[in-house]
């Protein structure tokens, strides 16, 4: 061990006593002084060496979205590129030169892309052509060989950083990594002598001290880099002798230990340099994000000098709150280092006309996606202690598509304003969640908890659990029709009057929404129309237990009551159990768990884990297709049709409504060929909206899936479905001559209806005749194609002569 | 009302009664190998207009007047016989005899150049041992293209690889649903799946899955 301080003169005493005396007190002064100060300079060793030493650092865990990934093809509007550009913070510029800056005329991008650590490689930097035309990438092109790219990663947007406990934030820079003039320009206003003294430098202390005294305040500081380095270490702006000495004896403790461009790197990424609320901005990589929204290595040469001159003293010299007090301790900069031959004289005066160059705060420590970083903060909990994402360093990389993401959070914001401005609702009663996920990978890539996507409190997509109402009916039919030799589309089920004695004595008599009662209404048209009392009778008929299973395997965790009222959605579950149930229809029965998480990368880059894609088939894709087909007329004739006018007429879509009792709640769910989404809107009270699933969640769901770069629905066909055109109103099946005829799948070993008489439905002035079931009778123009109106009650069937 | 009403407890006894007269007076479906039996007009069960197409690659094909660049130019691409033989793993399965049944009739195995060099990426991954980078390509591929058949039979070979013998027929599975009309594709996928049930010691279903592919492989 050193001990710096402890080397004291000693010089024989003098004849006198007096001369001994003294002698003898300083002996003993020395000696005390050594049996004190060497525990102590121990002490502080320790101190100053394990802060340096090591995990020096806590690092806050990185999260990323998923890259944007660029092929000549690629549905992409040149507004969407630049959303997604500004989103990485790069630079619009009129001529690229260096990462981070693009320009851009008419459809034609010129991006200089940053380097980045993807889990599987590691990308360079580079600088890329893209064409934009008709709204999709025409081509792309590497601008150096102009040789054109097969496909393309951008870097992903960074959505969160999960903070240590602290509060500290930093993005460590190595030594070699920093621009050479910030280093040059810091050690000649900080530290002239840095390379030459030993951690302290007792004249220019003494020089400080004297300007103090003849100025009666503190007007200059005698600290060297490495006295400041320990400075920050042990953040305290005491100003007392002891913590001054403590602070000296730890710079030549230092000093003893590492070298000096060890310390320089340390100076570097440990000296603060702002606030940003509660999180404390450390470093000058961190600096340079947090004022410029830009690497270091991207800085101009007057922004550097900005962030030096803030390193004496960051709160008093912050450029967002005293723009001119930085600009003149900027410009001093400038003139010191003119002074010191760094910077030539016109150099300095370009430098000296430049703005401060500071970006707007963004809000930068809290995510723009706080639902969808709860998501992830669960499924990282399952794996990683909490003091291991906040203090490791790790990079999470995620699901999120930021686009989607973008037009999600725009439909449940402007369309719950539109529902209550139509409805004349109260402005800001209705509240809302959304989320999307890929069909066939079960990736979530966006969530939206509430109509303030910013806000970071009660999370609707998962900690709400709220009855779905209709849409668990497609549980209850693909139960029935998994049981092919009993129930096909076109099987009749009865939707009359149904009284039901419950096991506790109660009476339950389900009604259906438009208070009738439709007879002889079949499979596909009871699901369509979303007819209650068939469907309870379906449920009962192939067993709730058996409903109950086949929820489970669609994917629902939550508590499920077994009762007849679940046939009608008495099932309070979170949107994101609702979008798993719908994966696993939309999939074909393959049930993939809803993933936010795709790899945990380390500080060294070395994945730490991977969450690989799971399939498991866990109902039969041939029940699901059918099921699949009914869907899909919900979204053309049924309780969905709405979909027909909001979504491009090429863009199949299937889904299902749900709205609960007195209308406070409405869903919708629903699934293109490679997106599925899931929509609530009601109210936090729980009060009646006045919306049905139709009225209120489908006008959300379609004005983010209208914005979707997603496929029409093409679901696949099992080898074993024999078509048959029906029409499935009269539940019978037409050669397509009259009635509305469709193609609907069978599968092997159903039992067909039969065939509709169209000479009995043709009249004459194109009026159609249609007994009615209890013997009157009422006319249908052929021409009116609406189902609701072209629906008879109990038309002319084939089967009528079993009765 | 006048009509036939389907009550909860009679479901078995309704289905007798309808089945003996549809039988008469109705239609009456096939089995799995017949066709729909029809009494009047019933339309043949031939892919009809109105039913869903052949699955599109998810990749949007280029408009026409759009430039569209090769992947490499003047690297024309390479269709590649699937499954890679390196990928195979070494003798863990008996099927030797019907090996070359299966190889014939190469067909390439996608028409989109991203996920052909992304299956590239992962074959070369593969092979160099490194399964979950190869694993995490083909992902990035189906990112791109959910219903490439071929993304997924590669899947299903690497998870074969990494002994997870169920997702490698749970993904065989989804591949031969994507890959209809593509017989030497699903009969690869088949002998996937033997494979993977060989694997797990399930020789009686590996068995059927060699059926399956023979079926195929004709």
């Amino acid at each position: 061990m050193t001990k710096p301080r402890k080397k004291q003169s000693r010089r024989r005493g003098g004849r006198s006593r007096i001369w001994r005396a003294l002698l003898w007190l300083l002996l003993i002064a020395i000696g005390l002084g050594l049996v004190v100060g060497i525990p102590w300079v121990w002490k502080l060793d320790r101190q100053v060496t394990s802060r340096f030493e090591g995990n020096r650092w806590e690092l806050p865990a990185r999260v990323y979205a998923r890259p944007l990934e660029l092929y000549a093809g690629l549905k992409l509007s040149p507004t969407a590129l630049r959303r997604q550009l500004e989103w990485l913070h790069y630079v619009k510029v009129h001529a690229v030169r260096k990462p981070g800056e693009y320009s851009v005329k008419g459809g034609r991008f010129d991006i200089y892309t940053r380097s980045f650590n993807f889990p599987d490689e590691r990308q360079p930097a580079q600088r890329i052509l893209l064409a934009i035309r008709d709204g999709r990438l025409a081509s792309i092109k590497d601008a150096a060989s102009n040789k054109p790219l097969g496909l393309f990663r951008m870097e992903p947007v960074r959505i969160a950083n999960i903070y240590p406990r602290h509060n500290e934030d930093r993005v460590l820079v190595k030594l070699d990594e920093v621009p050479p003039l910030l280093v040059k320009a810091l050690l000649k206003i900080e530290d002239k002598a840095f390379y030459e003294h030993h951690g302290v430098r007792p004249t220019s202390i003494l020089r400080a001290m004297i300007a103090n005294l003849k100025a009666g305040r503190t007007v200059q500081g005698g600290s060297t880099l490495t006295q400041q380095l320990v400075k920050n270490f042990f953040l305290s702006n005491e100003k007392t002798i002891v913590r001054k000495l403590n602070e000296a004896i730890m710079a030549l403790l230092l000093e003893w230990h590492y070298d000096k461009d060890e310390i320089l790197e340390a100076y570097l990424n440990e000296i603060y340099l702002g606030q940003d609320g509660a999180r404390a901005v450390h470093g000058f990589g961190l600096a340079s994000q947090f004022y410029f929204q830009r690497h270091l290595s991207e800085l101009s040469p007057e922004q550097l000098l900005l962030l030096v001159g803030m390193a004496k003293g960051a709160s008093y010299f912050d450029p967002r709150r005293h723009p001119q007090r930085v600009r003149a301790r900027r410009d001093i900069v400038v003139q010191v280092l003119v002074r010191e031959g760094v910077l030539g004289e016109d150099a300095a005066q370009i430098l000296l006309n430049r703005p401060l160059g500071v970006t707007r705060k963004v809000p930068s420590s809290v995510t723009r996606y706080p639902a969808f970083l709860d998501l992830v903060r669960k499924q990282l909990r399952r794996d990683y202690r909490d003091e291991d994402l906040q203090n490791e360093g790790l990079v999470v990389f995620t699901t999120l598509d930021p686009e989607i993401q973008f037009q999600t959070e725009q439909a449940v914001v402007n369309q719950l304003a539109k529902i209550e401005k139509d409805r004349g609702l109260e402005s800001g009663i209705l509240q809302g969640a959304m989320m999307v996920a890929s069909v066939d990978q079960g990736e979530v890539l966006a969530s939206v908890g509430g109509r303030d996507p910013r806000y970071a409190g009660f999370n609707r997509t998962l900690a709400m659990q709220r009855p779905i109402g209709s849409m668990v009916k497609p549980a209850v039919y693909l139960t029935a029709l998994a049981h092919p030799r009993i129930y096909n589309l076109l099987t009749p089920l009865d939707d009359s009057e149904l009284v039901l004695e419950l096991p506790n004595g109660d009476v339950w008599a389900p009604g259906n929404y438009d208070h009738e009662n439709h007879e002889n209404v079949t499979v596909i048209s009871a699901l369509v129309h979303s007819y209650n009392i068939a469907s309870v009778r379906l449920g009962l008929h192939v067993g709730i237990d058996n409903v109950v299973k086949m929820l489970r395997a669609l994917g629902v965790t939550s508590h499920i009551n077994p009762y007849p009222a679940l046939l009608l959605g008495a099932l309070d579950i979170p949107p994101i159990e609702a979008l798993q149930m719908y994966q696993t229809i939309a999939a074909n029965g393959y049930r993939t768990p809803l993933r936010a998480i795709l790899a945990v990368v380390d500080q060294q880059g070395q994945t730490l884990q991977r969450y690989p894609l799971e399939v498991e088939q866990v109902v039969p894709s041939e029940p699901v297709f059918l099921l699949t087909t009914a869907l899909q007329q919900v979204t053309e004739r049924g309780t969905a049709r709405a979909l027909q006018y909001l979504l491009p007429p090429d863009l199949k879509v299937a889904g299902k409504t749900g709205t609960t009792n007195d209308l406070r709640d409405s869903w919708f769910a629903g699934f293109s060929g490679s997106h599925v989404a899931v929509t609530w809107v009601g109210r936090d009270d729980n009060q009646p909206t006045g919306l049905t699933g139709s009225s209120g969640a489908l006008r959300v769901w379609a004005a983010a899936v209208r914005k979707l770069d997603t496929t029409p629905l093409t679901p696949v066909e099992p080898d074993t479905v024999q078509w048959a055109m029906a029409d499935i109103e009269y539940g019978l099946l037409t050669d397509g001559q009259c009635g509305e005829a469709v193609w609907l799948p069978f599968l092997p070993g159903s039992v067909f209806p039969g065939q509709l008489d169209c000479d009995a439905l043709y009249m004459e002035d194109e009026e159609v005749f249609v007994p009615e079931a209890n013997g009157g009778s009422r006319t249908v123009s052929t021409t009116d194609t609406a189902p609701t109106t072209a629906k008879p009650r109990g038309g002319k069937r084939t089967w009528g002569t079993f009765r | 009302m006048g009509n036939f009403s389907l009550k909860p407890n009679i479901s078995i006894v309704w289905r007798t009664i309808a089945l003996t007269l549809l039988a008469s007076t109705l239609l009456l479906a096939g089995c799995a190998t017949g066709p729909v039996t029809t009494q009047t007009r019933i339309p043949r069960p031939a892919p009809p207009p109105a039913a869903p197409q052949p699955q599109q690659p998810a990749m949007p094909q280029p408009e026409p007047g759009v430039e569209t660049m090769p992947l490499e130019r003047g690297e024309p691409l390479r269709p590649q016989a699937m499954p890679q033989p390196e990928l195979l793993p070494p003798g863990d399965m008996t099927v030797e005899d019907v090996q070359t049944a299966v190889d014939v009739a190469p067909e390439a195995p996608s028409d989109n150049p991203v996920v052909v060099s992304l299956l590239q990426q992962a074959d070369s991954l593969a092979a160099s041992g490194q399964l979950d980078r190869a694993a995490a390509s083909v992902e990035r591929g189906l990112r791109i293209a959910p219903k490439d058949a071929s993304l997924w039979q590669k899947l299903a070979r690497i998870r074969l690889e990494q002994g997870k013998y169920h997702q490698a027929e749970s993904m065989a599975k989804k591949s031969i649903a994507l890959a209809r009309g593509r017989p030497g594709m699903i009969a690869d996928n088949w002998k996937l799946i033997a494979e993977a049930r060989q694997a797990r010691g399930d020789a009686v279903g590996a068995q059927r899955a060699l059926d399956k592919m023979m079926q195929y492989s004709q």
